[in-house]
């Protein structure tokens, strides 16, 4: 009788075993390939219009920003992004937090040219008041590890607060060269390493938590997405049917008892 | 009791069951239509239960709507056997498919919903079967 107990008792130690090193693996992950889909443009404006399936081509990605890799339990939990059209490429971040506690908060990321993550491009948003959504997209080089700020910002950047929830959203071009050498040229067939970066305070490089992503590039390999049908005209057409079908046997309870009465009388 | 007041209390019997039965046909489409249009806000994404990435959530949004499928789907199957058995005729086969359908393209939007309103359906419709069997 002992014997069974002690083998379902060992089989399911293993098993919970098993199941902790697999989300250990997964915390300690930092590192990520992402391929970006190919989408219809999204507005940069902060929100993620669900409605209009707005960001709904995209991969959607759940990740964490550690502030030490070393202790991956203080990771910041987000859900990610990533879609690009013909001529740019869309990164949207989405966490919860508590808004008055972060009001000088900023989201943003670094770019790498190589895999190796030697930073040389900064796209920042930066807000100078949360609560009154005031914020600011910010495009920096780096040199040595000191922040500078472009002399002609590229891309687009904005952000939304609702409720609890914050979205970021980032477009910036593909294909360009930047004579001015501020910018990362993204090219097609690379892979750049980017690292999303938070912070607190409006102080760059200091104080940041972040995740080093790498991320590649599709382009050119573009095909024009098929224009979404509208929610609503499916929705119509679906529970138009079914509609019509209860009303005809509205109507046809409505002639029985029409009948019905008929006979009595 | 005499033959003619014996008939006339039997004719009095069947009216009071199809006038019973009647009214059922009436609330229970009623109560599905009701169903029915509340499935339409939530199924057909008009309304939000939940805006949320939470796991947790979500799963309790899709079990609401499958719950709205399927009440829809009682009362519809209580009302079409009620109005069968006034005309006379048994719910056959056809219909209740006919219903199943019109149940299960509800949830057309949301995979999760659908195989749970499938395994629902398939569930009540085993559980009926079994019931009339008996």
């Amino acid at each position: 009788m002992k014997r069974p107990t002690n083998k379902i008792l060992i089989f399911t130690i293993i098993i919970l075993i098993s199941l902790s090193s697999i989300t250990l693996i997964q915390n300690v992950k930092c590192s990520t390939t992402l391929i970006p889909t190919i989408g219809s443009t999204p507005t940069i404006d902060g929100v993620i219009d669900q409605q209009n399936n707005e960001w709904g081509g995209a991969n959607k990605n759940s990740l964490y920003l550690y502030q030490n890799l070393s202790l991956p339990e203080n990771g910041l939990p987000i859900d990610l992004w990533i879609m690009q059209d013909q001529t740019s490429l869309f990164i949207s971040i989405q966490f919860e937090l508590d808004p008055i506690e972060h009001d000088e908060e900023f989201v943003g990321f670094l770019i790498s040219e190589d895999e190796l993550g030697d930073y040389s491009d900064a796209r920042l948003i930066q807000f100078s008041n949360m609560s009154a959504g005031e914020f600011q997209y910010l495009d920096y080089y780096i040199n040595n590890s000191v922040f500078i700020l472009d002399d002609d910002s590229n891309g687009e950047g904005a952000a939304g607060l609702d409720g609890n929830k914050i979205t970021y959203e980032y477009g910036t071009p593909i294909e360009i060269n930047d004579e001015s050498a501020q910018d990362v040229w993204f090219q097609t067939q690379f892979t750049y390493n980017f690292s999303i970066i938070f912070g607190k305070t409006p102080s760059y490089p200091e104080g940041i938590l972040k995740n080093n992503i790498l991320i590649e590039i599709q382009y050119p390999i573009f095909t024009p997405p098929n224009p979404p049908i509208d929610k609503l005209i499916i929705n119509m057409i679906i529970f138009g049917v079914i509609g019509l079908v209860f009303i005809y046997y509205v109507n046809s309870i409505r002639k029985m008892r029409d009948k019905v009465k008929r006979l009595r009388s | 009791m005499s033959k003619i007041k014996k008939e006339n209390h039997l004719k009095k019997n069947q009216v009071n069951d199809d006038k019973f039965a009647f009214k059922s046909v009436i609330r229970s489409t009623v109560l599905g239509g009701i169903f029915f249009i509340v499935s339409i806000l939530f199924n057909g994404e008009i309304l939000e239960i939940f805006d949320t990435s939470i796991l947790l959530w979500n799963f309790i949004d899709s079990i609401i709507k499958v719950v709205f499928i399927m009440l829809f789907f009682i009362f519809m199957i209580i009302s079409m056997g009620n109005y069968k058995e006034l005309t006379g005729k048994p719910l056959n086969f056809k219909d209740i498919i006919l219903l199943s359908v019109l149940s299960l393209i509800q949830a057309f939007r949301n995979p999760i919903v659908f195989i749970f309103t499938l395994a629902g359906l398939l569930i009540l419709l085993a559980y009926l079967y079994l019931l009339q069997d008996n």
